[in-house]
């Protein structure tokens, strides 16, 4: 008898664990990717946040819906959005949150990432940014020929950026553990809306947000910042850069290559109750292309200068990141990850966005270069 | 080939046994209750924490082999005489059912936060329930075959916890040493919880075929034991930092999530998934435990009835607490006093097993 009930119930159980209680039919959900957030000018405490996503119905005449809601948290908007909604809004499958470069500088969009991350059913690697120059709404209201839905077509540039090198990997839970880590602040990635005044419709990074200890954004990065604080953090993977540089009376050449490897050390001591920084970077560089006019390019003493000139620039650019980064009082780079380790007791207690920005940092970089193009006179 | 279903338990099913028994749903927040007490150096914790746990092993394997056809009630008896092994026994099955009732509480917990939010804790528990007897009253060596085959599965989970690994960055566990000997000691107190399990030995010894390797398989387990804890924990401190891992309900969840694939985009509810028939496996094992030590009792009668009638009593201890903090405090206690009772246990039989200068090893070999 007991052989026959067994598998019975058995499958019974099979029954039960496929969790009826949470069952959710998919077409009953307004699968959301994407959330643009921007403040409500008359209404400080308020939200006003951009709903995208995809629509399946093939009766549908449009292939996205989107939904501008107000609210007071993030929670609110998604109850007030469910008031208008025949379908069940669901978080798991974002790809973005875009916020107003106002949200970011007053805080609003540490508030709305905090509690995003104590959302149970939202996507943890969903990437952030901050737009600038124009609104997040407008972000998500963009219909970019390639990718009609907006917030899939910002996803994709900024994995692109990513991949290659040029802006690092910042979704909701890293900003989490880069905020909550001691001696490391946070940066996002800023976008900016290109084409005509009013055809705006292509997206394009245009650096990186400083955030500070209370989530603020105090500042931002340029382009060619972006690319120094990657070699800095060690993040450059096949980085891209150009720049300028003289060679002999040859003066502000064009010169752009790829950086093929950075190994950086951090030795920091303390003296008088102040933190000296010292950093040693030895980066390797290949494929330049250098607008030079030369008879060839293979001789040594072409390389070495090269090389001095760009150790100079590179040097003179760091020092420029760090100086930005300690007037911010935001230890972006994570300096403080190193002197939290070499010193832990004088560390420890200590307020270290205040003994950063009077931090003494000095750099050292050497540069060397595997190879230049493939032609032995660039400019013939 | 030896026909081990009928013999006895085989040298790989020791491992996957003892493995399953003692790797519940500790790991889930061990990064977490370390890191409160010993910061970064967590990890150490862990490693000093499992050196107690492989001397405690040597201790219970020096007892157990002392009477090699034996398990605990029959050789509690003999050694304390019928009242106090009764007592001693009875208070095993209580501990036995506390240990399976309290990880199955933690699963429903951590299987509601994450996936099934809507779903009773009840019906959570009594579907891991239903297969969990079925496989006890097949006795035990299908359920060392159970535990073998999650064993394999436990190698995909390790896998799994590989992934997230591109993002870890191991400044987050430097320097390493600096929270101080006191931390690291006190990380210590977060660990009984998750090295409770190891003494089934007490129970599965007379099953082992090769009982000249035991002790060597047995010390290997637990090493293993510790290099999992220790790699998990290394791994989430690296991926999230300390003070992420410390914000964190279910921290190792939390790093799951920190990883995706194309083809894969959730490893948190996969591992999950696997994790039911892992937390089924050690259930089932301390479920057994304590079917078979009430069967002894009774004078080794009874088996399939002790089964049915401790249902009711594992289910009774999943519905104890009521709030999550209450789960973990819940968890803590059984932790604490059941080392207390498991390390006093042995140490008192041991030091009357000497005294009397009982051994059954020759009479086993004649």
């Amino acid at each position: 008898m007991i052989k026959k009930a067994v598998p019975v119930l058995l499958l019974l159980a099979m029954l039960i664990s496929s969790g009826c209680w949470d069952w959710r039919i998919i077409d009953e959900l307004a699968v959301i990717f994407g959330l643009g957030i921007d403040m409500v000018e008359e209404e400080p405490e308020q939200f006003e946040i951009t709903f995208i996503n995809p629509i399946f119905e093939e009766e549908a005449e449009e292939i996205r819906d989107i939904t501008t809601i107000r609210g007071y948290s993030l929670a609110h908007a998604l109850i007030n959005l469910q008031h208008q909604r025949q379908q069940q809004p669901v978080l798991g499958k974002v790809d973005v949150l875009v916020f107003a470069e106002a949200a970011a500088q007053n805080g609003a969009m540490h508030q709305i990432l905090r509690q995003y991350d104590q959302i149970r059913d939202k996507n943890p690697t969903a990437w952030i940014c901050i737009i600038s120059g124009a609104t997040a709404r407008d972000v998500i209201n963009l219909s970019p020929p390639q990718q009609p839905r907006s917030a899939v077509f910002l996803a994709n540039i900024l994995t692109q950026n990513f991949t290659e090198g040029r802006i690092p990997e910042i979704n909701a839970i890293d900003y989490w553990i880069n905020y909550s880590t001691g001696g490391i602040t946070p940066v996002i990635p800023i976008i900016e809306l290109t084409g005509p005044e009013e055809e705006q419709s292509g997206i394009l990074v245009a650096g990186l947000a400083i955030i500070d200890e209370d989530g603020r954004m105090k500042g931002y990065l340029s382009d060619t910042e972006t690319f120094i604080y990657m070699l800095l953090t060690d993040n450059i993977q096949r980085g891209r850069f150009h720049t300028r540089v003289d060679y002999g009376d040859q003066e502000n050449r064009i010169l752009t290559g790829f950086v093929q490897s950075n190994v950086a050390g951090v030795q920091s001591r303390i003296v008088q109750d102040k933190a000296v920084i010292n950093i040693k970077m030895d980066i390797t560089l290949t494929g330049l292309n250098v607008d030079l006019l030369l008879d060839s390019h293979l001789k040594e003493e072409v390389f070495r200068e090269l090389e001095q000139a760009l150790a100079r620039d590179f040097q003179g650019n760091i020092l420029k990141v760090l100086k930005k980064s300690q007037e911010c009082e935001a230890d972006f780079v994570g300096l403080g990850q190193h002197v939290r380790i070499q010193h832990p007791q004088w560390f420890r207690g200590k307020d270290w966005p205040r003994a950063f920005g009077q931090s003494e940092i000095n750099v050292e970089v050497n540069v060397t270069i595997k190879r230049l193009g493939s032609l032995l006179n660039p400019n013939y | 080939m030896k026909d081990l279903s009928k013999n006895g338990l085989s040298d790989f099913q020791l491992i996957a046994l003892i493995f399953v028994a003692a790797s519940g749903t500790s790991i889930i927040f061990l990064p977490r209750s370390v890191a409160e007490a010993a910061g970064r150096d967590g990890w150490i914790s862990i490693v000093l924490g499992g050196c107690v746990a492989l001397a405690a092993a040597v201790l219970i394997y020096y007892l157990c082999s002392r009477f090699p056809r034996r398990i605990l009630p029959e050789f509690s008896m003999l050694i304390l005489g019928k009242p106090l092994g009764i007592m001693v026994s009875a208070a095993y099955v209580a501990y036995a059912l506390l240990l399976g009732g309290t990880t199955l509480l933690i699963f429903g917990e951590v299987t509601k936060t994450w996936v099934l939010f809507w779903t009773p804790q009840s019906v959570l528990i009594v579907s891991m329930l239903i297969p969990l007897i079925y496989i006890t009253l097949q006795g035990p060596v299908p359920l060392g075959r159970y535990t073998e085959l999650i064993f394999y599965f436990v190698g995909l989970v390790v896998l799994i916890l590989l992934l997230p690994l591109p993002e870890a960055n191991f400044i987050n566990v430097r320097p390493v040493g600096a929270e101080g000997l006191a931390a690291v000691l006190g990380g210590m107190g977060q660990l009984p919880f998750a090295f409770l399990g190891i003494e089934v030995l007490f129970i599965f010894f007379p099953l082992f075929v090769n009982r000249g390797k035991v002790l060597r398989l047995y010390l290997m387990t637990v090493m293993l034991l510790i290099i999992f804890y220790t790699g998990l924990t290394l791994f989430t401190y690296a991926s999230l930092g300390v003070e992420k891992t410390i914000l964190q309900v279910w921290p190792l969840m939390s790093y799951l999530s920190t990883a995706s694939l194309q083809i894969i985009e959730r490893f948190d509810n996969i591992f999950l998934f696997i994790m039911t028939a892992k937390i089924i496996g050690l259930v089932a094992v301390q479920y057994y435990a304590a079917a078979a030590t009430s069967a002894v009792i009774t004078g080794g009668r009874y088996f399939n009835l002790w089964i049915l009638l401790l249902l009711p009593v594992l289910y009774g201890i999943t519905l104890l607490p009521f709030s999550q903090y209450a789960v973990f405090e819940f968890a803590s206690l059984v932790g604490t006093w059941g080392a207390l009772f498991v390390g006093g246990l042995v140490l008192l039989l041991l030091s009357v097993t000497l005294i009397r200068g009982l051994d059954e090893r020759e009479e086993t070999q004649k």
